[in-house]
């Protein structure tokens, strides 16, 4: 039997702990200022969103250790009203990074759970990971920026 | 012995096609292994020949069961019959004929496990595969343990998860049920305790905390609590009296969380059985009643007497080494080794704090009664009974009195699986039990579905009327009657 490390997504097996959600949660208190040097910049597109209301909470970390409860490199967020929207963060070193994105619906600016502690609001990664029983981890979210433009999407479940 | 003696001997000829060579070449594949195979694809509605008797001319409506039915995938199994894909299957009876038609719940399990070619999905008893993602109960929901209707709308239950919501004629699978933004993919039972009034209370299980749910009776939602458990129980089903919830914490006790499910539970006798009673008026009114150990699945409707006294019936086994512990085996058609088949018991919680339970040397799974005395008085429950040591199948059925304690059965024999029987009210009728049980066997010799109506009043004369199917379906578990 392989036991997963984070088990935070089992109301199934009815432990809920903290781990997906938390960490998913990008600091609010932050300003969606660049602090790391360079001129990459990285567009996030969210296809198949399923409504088109709140606002598209969007976090990204350069490291594993940031990845698993440190600080994001940047957060931005764009309203998720608009038809296709585009979340763009400017100012990076090139480098390894990873997403997380969360639709912040009812306006707390945090990713909002049931009371078992299981998220309520859409949420995804880069690279197309996908949490099972707790966040994946940064090396399964992870892509890299090169200098220029880059771009990724993220579909939100 | 040549392969096809084998194959006789163990009760598979012609079902051979439908099993996988493991299952028939299990050491010792039993003959009840019909009753575990898979189905694998949805089946048209088609029309059921009658085999003998008539149909009462004013039976109308739809018997609606649920139960999983399909395990095996060519990358590797379910670990446990209760993780298997849920079948919702109709069965429509309209003047004097019958039809079947039954639908595999559309959920992401069954998604993902289809894609991957291997159930890779992990559950109560089955461990997480490669590529599996789950991001939330419901991504592990098998919808595979019960129906209700709620509104228009009929639901297909699990236990952990979300209710999943089916068109009712179609049974085509609309996606799950969140009854409040804020309660999305909470736990929903698959044993909800519906009022005479249509007031539905159920519960959802976290460890030592439980969501207690009120529905009205057009399934919106009016009412949803949070309360905290004395203990971590495996619970399955729980009842109520008109008055009062009453869950009973049986000492099969979760010891730490992670999946199969089953892999961190314990069983502690020593705890006991507590019985938790709460005010429907006021959930934090709670009394505790202490219980000698055993285990259930499941309890018989609940009443109340005028000095307070609670009673209810229920369905027990000494421990969970059964189907609880060992449901993985059913699948390779292994019997279980020194178990007994559930017993019917009594439980009386009294105005003085104390409690009792009687234990019955009847065998007893699958209580049900007439839901229009759901929580009041009552005299009446019906269940599936006739069992042997090892076997997890039924083959008759029985009506307990209560108040006369008088039983009386219909034994279909060996050769039937007997299912959940369920009470229909007579049109007009007001008297508890005037009406009929209508239910389903599996018939191992015809290697098909029977479906039966026996008169409430007269289970002892056998069915009114018995209809055959031209396929098996493997055994579910639960199922409502329906206009």
């Amino acid at each position: 039997m392989r036991l997963l490390p984070l088990l935070a997504c089992a109301a199934l097996l009815t432990v809920p702990a903290a781990g997906l959600c938390q960490t998913a949660v990008p600091d609010a208190g932050l300003a969606t200022s660049a602090t790391s040097a360079g001129d990459a910049s990285l567009a996030v597109a969210f296809p198949d969103l399923k409504s088109h209301e709140g606002v598209l909470m969007v976090a990204l970390f350069d490291s594993q250790a940031a990845w698993a409860g440190g600080k994001p490199v940047q957060v931005t967020f764009v309203p998720a009203t608009a038809p296709e929207p585009v979340a763009k963060l400017q100012g990076l070193a090139a480098g390894t990074y990873a997403v997380r994105v969360f639709q912040d619906l009812d306006g707390d600016q945090r990713l909002s759970m049931n009371p078992f502690g299981l998220p309520v609001e859409p949420f995804g990664f880069s690279g197309g990971a996908k949490a099972n029983m707790g966040p994946p981890a940064f090396a399964a979210a992870a892509f890299t920026v090169t200098p220029g433009d880059n771009a990724q999407a993220i579909t939100l479940r | 012995m040549d392969r096809r003696a084998f194959l006789r001997a163990a009760g598979l000829t012609g079902a051979a096609a439908l099993l996988t060579p493991e299952t028939v070449f299990a050491a010792g594949a039993a003959d009840w292994t019909l009753g575990f195979r898979d189905v694998e694809a949805d089946i048209a509605e088609a029309g059921l020949t009658r085999l003998r008797g008539k149909a009462p001319a004013d039976l109308a409506g739809a018997l609606v069961r649920n139960g999983p039915a399909r395990f095996r995938r060519p990358g590797g199994s379910v670990g446990h019959w209760f993780d298997g894909d849920g079948l919702v299957r109709r069965f429509s009876i309209q003047d004097g004929e019958a039809t079947l038609a039954a639908r595999f719940v559309d959920t992401p399990k069954r998604r993902a496990d289809t894609a991957a070619g291997a159930v890779i999905t992990p559950g109560f008893g089955t461990a997480p595969g490669p590529g599996a993602a789950v991001g939330g109960p419901d991504d592990a929901n098998a919808a595979n343990t019960s129906v209700m209707m709620a509104g228009g709308e009929l639901w297909a239950l699990w236990e952990p998860g979300s209710p999943c919501v089916l068109d009712p004629v179609t049974l085509e699978t609309k996606g799950f049920k969140t009854l409040r933004p804020d309660l999305k993919a909470m736990p929903f039972l698959a044993h909800p305790r519906r009022e005479p009034n249509g007031r539905t209370w159920n519960l959802g299980l976290a460890g030592h905390r439980a969501i207690v749910w009120r529905l009205a009776a057009d399934g919106s939602l009016e009412d949803a609590q949070l309360i905290a458990l004395p203990r971590a129980s495996y619970i399955h089903d729980f009842t109520a009296t008109e008055r009062h919830l009453v869950i009973v914490l049986q000492p099969w006790v979760q010891e730490r969380g992670g999946v199969p499910y089953i892999a961190g539970m314990a069983w502690k006798p020593e705890l006991g059985t507590q019985v938790l009673v709460l005010d429907k008026a006021d959930l934090t009114q709670r009394r505790v009643f202490d219980l000698p150990p055993f285990f259930f699945f499941h309890l018989g409707d609940a009443w109340e007497d005028k000095d307070g006294t609670i009673r209810f019936d229920a369905c027990i086994d000494d421990d969970p080494r059964g189907t609880a512990a060992a449901g993985e085996q059913l699948l390779r058609g292994v019997p279980f080794k020194g178990v007994a088949p559930p017993k019917l018991g009594f439980v009386t919680l009294h105005a003085d704090g104390k409690a009792d339970l009687q234990r019955f040397e009847t065998v007893a799974e699958f209580p049900r009664s007439d839901e229009r005395f759901a929580g009041l008085g009552r005299r009446f429950s019906v269940h599936a009974a006739v069992g042997e040591v090892g076997k997890p199948a039924f083959h008759g059925l029985a009506v307990r009195d209560w108040k006369t304690g008088r039983e009386t059965a219909f034994d279909f024999g060996r050769r039937h699986l007997v299912e959940e029987m369920v009470f229909v009210p007579r049109p007009g009728s007001s008297e508890e039990f005037d009406g009929w049980l209508v239910g389903t066997s599996l018939n191992l010799d015809a290697q098909a579905t029977e479906l039966h109506a026996f008169d409430a009043r007269r289970v002892a004369d056998g069915p009114l009327v018995t209809w055959r199917a031209n396929t098996a379906l493997p055994l579910g578990f639960h199922g409502i009657f329906t206009a």
